[in-house]
């Protein structure tokens, strides 16, 4: 293989990388998928399939704490980012864990650096962004307008949709300024919703009538199902089969159903097709979903056509080429470990007409800036951005038994979109279905508590779980961050890995814009508690790693930027083509091609980019 | 393996009013040995029969019989600055699957060089056979998984 | 592992076991003994549902994938054929009856209306169990005639059962049921085949198709329908998947019946299973002991669920997922009992007896 000039070369097997791979194969391109982690989590038989994911479950139920990366084998050859290494940096640069964290604030997000990336333990969330999440700048003054609207990617979002299996009944989508035609007329999602919750049920009655002010305006905050990408009931009225090639068209297009009987299949593990069928309540997407009725990127690649398509496990890619006469690329250098955490590789480059960078936003910047690629701008490794998570928690009046279910069913998009963005963040709102667990480390923690410092033990012991442990109420606002020049990645010669490869050097921080933002959520949190009289037990305490002018925040794993799609040359580092300004053969794909953030989760939008990347790639190919 | 010890007889005796489940119940988690297993490997064979001496001795003396059963309990194990420590481990071994790690000054004082004193669970199951998860009404996460809307109506508790 | 995915070999016709010579059975001739019938059928597919479950929950935690496997999968096919029995009758007007205390047969039984060649234990997994297993799912044949009664394949019953299904449709229409009692096929999953809407004597053959060819295989072949009727991956019949436990070996895409398996080894360790009493019941416990009431509790969740899939097929298909939250929560009672000694090296188990 070493010699043998592919049509493409892809870096990174998560969702993006496997949509494209997928996409381009089924098109009949030959495919070279290089991917950094372990050989074994690429196992697509049965027997090995079911074995390697046994293994994660294994590590999954040993681990003390069960963070999303705790499943997942940490190889020092290509190592992920883990939450528990996070730390607040006190003057000094904190090179505890992957990340080299220069402040002034911890970036709190990870990512996982195995076959299938991050949707491994990704929780599922499909929202859309809103129209004017593309226009912050026309509209609010706020960052930049996108080079591309939502009109633009309305149907690569349906693509995503079918790829993904979003469970959703899209008569109760209601966002704010979602205008008339946000689905298109008799638009349908694969499967009925993911049922909600009982905490939900008893949260929307509670917030019935409730009215909350924001910042002197009066709002009735409203909640609505969310979409997930995990399985559900198939809907009899979808109607698509598959997203195909045409080749007359050079379009990629949503294909029906070859019969009328036809009907949607969910997709179940990659070991058994009948496993995972429906979600069956495992609780516990992230880290790990047990059945694989959730989505991950495992099912993508899988379904790509073999015949052409060259996978290379354990290939950490470390370099591109330029030929510096045109600028193109011309080869991809990667080290390949023969065993986890080996001090040897063995070194090669790959070779394809076009190369595809889909290694996740922080491992793509740092590609670029060993390679000395994209320079132009000046802005690869700008703009950092995450999903800056306030969480509010108290007990419920009833027992509304969380720690089940799918970690959110419903949310509140009331405050997604509004005139407010001109002065700080917009927000959405999951109701969280697992208790106190993120903040406070439930439930554990109150086991301890109540048989150390309670002195419990016995049935009181089991009755005092019963009654409070299942009343708790657990609230997200996750608030957009603004593209800024100075949160940014960037590489250092001081830093490297176990094979000699960059660590990311990381500066990241929170503007006013979403310091404002915080207080004006905990006022509606304080508004919300009050009105369905729940006892708030919210507390930020000062030495959290992410703790700022009195208030906490979390990363949502939402890790976006470093390689933002802009309208010029000088102002981004890809194009509205999703291709590199500075390198025709160069396309970068992922979340870091975001201009801005929005409120939704950020997994489906570049899935649907991912699909225009794919169809860009194809027309540029023929 | 099949046949219950003494000493297993002993630790699902006290087990019982330490947890607030039944003798059946902790039977059904399949742990009740592998716990007892822990503590002789942590604590000693010699501080583990010690202890079970104790309880067993409790147990009688109480005719396992409220409230002078709670009071001994309160006044010989938790308020006990030896067994005090040992006891909340096996209501938390019970509860949660893991072991918790006893105080520095706790192994200052009693257990000096003792082994796999960490926290750790005892096995992957003993994570899923947490009582705790029962006593809220759920689900260990991650297994014994309810099914497909499950989370949408009160649980099935049993 | 290559060996159980894909088969190369010759596509057969989707026939059943030849055309039957039809001169020496009790032919089934009036609406109601079809409709008992299938009853019947609803019950035969019920009986073999506890004895796999009681060796598939006797396996120890991580070990023996593959045959837990292979007997998870069956299981599903067998709630799915109940099912489809149960659609078939109600498309003819009868009303399945899942909740009376007759309903549950009293381990060790005779599968029912069969030759009683063989009797069926609940009994931990072994090979003597599968052995029953391969009993219950042996093909019948080519040669095999159709039995109304006293079958000694379950293929030949459900040949009856098609007979007196075309019989009686020549005579004029007999699919006058309510369709909205169908169960409907996107309330079905977790399993192979597909559910099956039945309305007419097309629609009923395709559900028997299904439910005799995921269990015995089709023809001559070791490959059970799915592949040919819904286009899925190919599966071998539950008769042959049981053989490759038994013979511990797997089946290569070349092998045919006579041939048995001839593959790489199939892994399985039969003493990595727990020690629990063969055709337990509920009385080898004291009445009012703690083990009685656990072996209580899951009779009276199993007693519930079936007369949950009782209100499921007769008129409020809605309860069908409340059914299958009581199926998840049966497994884990089950596997709870199984931790609880007996005192004599026996350990309990679930006893599958119906009580109020």
């Amino acid at each position: 293989m070493e010699n043998k000039e592919y049509d493409v070369v892809i870096v990174g097997s998560g969702i993006a990388g496997s949509i494209v791979a997928k996409m381009l194969t089924q098109a009949g391109k030959q495919v070279l998928l290089l991917d950094a982690g372990l050989e074994a989590g690429m196992a697509f038989d049965e027997e090995g399939a079911y074995k390697n994911y046994q293994d994660y479950m294994k590590s999954y139920f040993m681990a003390q704490a069960k963070v999303p990366n705790a499943p997942y084998p940490n190889v020092k050859d290509a190592q992920s980012p883990n939450v528990l290494d996070m730390t607040q940096i006190n003057g000094k640069p904190d090179t505890k864990g992957y990340f080299v964290q220069e402040g002034k604030l911890p970036f709190a997000s990870d990512y996982a650096r195995a076959a299938g990336g991050t949707t491994l333990h990704w929780l599922g969330t499909c929202l859309r962004m809103l129209p004017n999440d593309f226009k912050m700048h026309s509209k609010y003054g706020q960052a930049v307008d996108w080079p591309i609207d939502y009109e633009y990617l309305k149907p690569y979002y349906e693509m995503a949709e079918r790829e993904i299996g979003v469970s959703c009944d899209v008569s109760e989508q209601k966002y704010p300024n979602m205008g008339n035609n946000f689905f298109g007329k008799d638009y349908v999602f694969p499967m009925l919703k993911i049922p909600q919750s009982y905490i939900d049920k008893s949260f929307i009655e509670g917030m019935e009538g409730l009215k909350v002010s924001l910042n002197g305006d009066v709002y009735t905050p409203w909640c609505t199902s969310t979409p997930q990408g995990r399985n559900s009931t198939p809907n009899k009225k979808y109607r698509y089969a598959n997203t195909a090639w045409n080749a007359a068209k050079q379009k990629l297009e949503l294909q029906p159903f070859a019969k009328e009987s036809d009907e949607y299949v969910p997709v179940g593990a990659i070991w058994d097709p009948y496993s995972g069928q429906r979600c069956e309540g495992n609780a516990s997407c992230v880290p790990i979903c047990p059945v694989q009725a959730k989505y991950n990127a495992l099912k993508t690649l899988k379904s790509a056509k073999k015949e052409h398509l060259t996978l290379l496990s354990q290939a950490v890619a470390t370099e591109i080429h330029i030929d510096t006469g045109n600028g193109n690329i011309t080869g991809v250098s990667y080290k390949q470990y023969p065993h986890a955490d080996s001090k040897d590789y063995k070194s090669g480059t790959a070779k394809g007409k076009i190369y595809v960078l889909a290694a996740n936003a922080i491992e793509n910047a740092k590609i670029l800036l060993a390679s000395g690629a994209c320079k132009t701008s000046g802005q690869v490794g700008c703009n950092l951005m995450d999903h800056t998570v306030l969480l509010t928690w108290g007990l419920m009046k009833d027992k509304v038994f969380p720690f089940r279910g799918p970690g959110s069913t419903t949310n509140i998009p009331t405050f997604r979109d509004g005139d407010f963005r001109k002065k700080h963040a917009a927000w959405i709102s999951p109701i969280d279905n697992w208790g106190w667990g993120w903040p406070t480390g439930s439930p554990d923690t109150d086991l301890d508590h109540a048989v150390s410092t309670l002195n419990l033990f016995g049935k009181e012991l089991r009755t005092y779980i019963g009654d409070t442990l299942s009343r708790q109420l657990l609230l997200h606002f996750e608030c957009e961050q603004l593209p800024l020049k100075t949160n940014r990645v960037t590489i250092d010669d001081k830093y490297r890995d176990n094979i000699g490869n960059y660590r990311p050097v990381i500066k990241y921080d929170v503007d006013d814009y979403s310091l404002k933002a915080f207080k004006a959520a905990k006022s509606v949190s304080d508004q919300i508690f009050a009105g369905m009289g729940v006892q708030d037990f919210t507390n930020y305490p000062s030495d959290e790693p992410d703790y700022v002018d009195g208030f906490v925040f979390r990363g949502a794993g939402h890790v976006v930027g470093t390689h933002c799609m802009g309208t010029t040359k000088q102002n981004s580092v890809v194009n509205s083509q999703q291709q590199a300004w500075d390198h025709q053969n160069l396309y970068l794909v992922g979340a870091g091609n975001m201009a801005t953030l929005g409120t939704s989760n950020p997994t489906l939008t570049l899935a649907a980019l991912s699909f225009a990347a794919a169809e860009n790639i194809l027309k540029a190919l023929k | 393996m099949e046949k219950t010890t003494a000493g297993l007889d002993a630790f699902l005796a006290i087990s019982v009013p330490l947890t607030g489940y039944t003798r059946v119940a902790l039977l059904a988690t399949g742990m009740a040995q592998l716990y007892l297993d822990a503590l002789h490997r942590i604590i000693g064979s010699a501080m583990t029969d010690e202890y079970l001496a104790l309880t067993d001795r409790i147990l009688k003396d109480t005719g396992g019989k409220e409230p002078a059963l709670d009071r001994a309990i309160r006044q010989q194990l938790l308020a006990s600055l030896q067994y005090g420590p040992i006891t909340r481990n096996i209501i938390q071994l019970w509860y949660w699957g893991s072991w918790l790690q006893l105080p520095p000054d706790w192994v200052a004082k009693y257990g000096k060089g003792i082994k796999g004193n960490d926290n750790h669970f005892i096995t992957p199951e003993a994570y899923q056979q947490g009582l705790i998860w029962n006593a809220m009404g759920s689900h260990p996460q991650g297994s014994k998984q309810p099914g497909f809307g499950s989370w949408s109506i009160a649980p099935m508790v049993s | 592992m290559e060996a159980n995915t894909l088969i190369s070999g010759v596509r057969h016709r989707l026939i059943r076991s030849g055309e039957p010579s039809l001169k020496e059975f009790n032919s089934i001739t009036t609406i109601e003994g079809l409709r008992e019938h299938l009853q019947v059928a609803i019950e035969l597919e019920h009986s073999t549902i506890p004895p796999y479950l009681y060796a598939l929950y006797s396996i120890r935690d991580r070990t023996n994938d593959a045959s837990s496997r292979v007997i998870k999968g069956v299981v599903m096919e067998e709630m799915l054929h109940m099912i489809l029995a149960c659609n078939i009758l109600n498309a003819i007007g009868g009303k399945p009856d899942i909740s009376s205390p007759k309903f549950i047969p009293e381990y060790p039984t005779y599968l029912p209306h069969s030759n009683e060649a063989f009797k069926v234990n609940l009994e931990k997994f072994s090979r003597p169990a599968i052995e029953t297993f391969l009993k219950i799912e042996k093909p019948g044949g080519r040669d095999a005639p159709p039995q109304s009664d006293r079958y000694a394949s379950i293929g030949q019953f459900y040949e009856a059962i098609v007979d007196g299904l075309k019989r009686l449709s020549a005579k004029g229409n007999i699919f006058t049921g309510d369709r909205s009692l169908q169960i409907r096929p996107e309330q079905f999953y977790g399993g192979g085949g597909g559910l099956i809407e039945v309305y007419d004597l097309a629609t009923a053959e395709e559900a028997i198709s299904e439910i005799v060819g995921q269990g015995e295989g089709i023809d001559d072949t070791i490959e059970d329908s799915n592949h040919k009727l819904f286009g899925e991956e190919v599966e071998y019949a539950h008769y042959f998947r049981f053989n490759e436990i038994y013979k511990e070996q797997y089946y290569k895409p070349t092998d045919t019946p006579k041939s048995g398996p001839t593959g790489e080894k199939f892994p399985v360790d039969w003493t990595q299973v727990h020690n629990i009493k063969e055709n337990i019941k509920m009385k080898d416990f004291k009445k009012g002991t703690e083990e009685w009431d656990m072996m209580y509790q899951f009779n009276k969740r199993y007693c519930d669920m079936l007369q949950m899939l009782h209100l499921t097929t007769n008129g409020k298909r809605e309860k069908l997922k409340d059914a299958v939250l009581m199926m998840y929560e049966l497994k884990y009672l089950a596997q709870g009992l199984m931790n609880v000694p007996m005192g004599n090296g026996l350990y309990a188990a679930p006893s599958f007896e119906y009580v109020e």
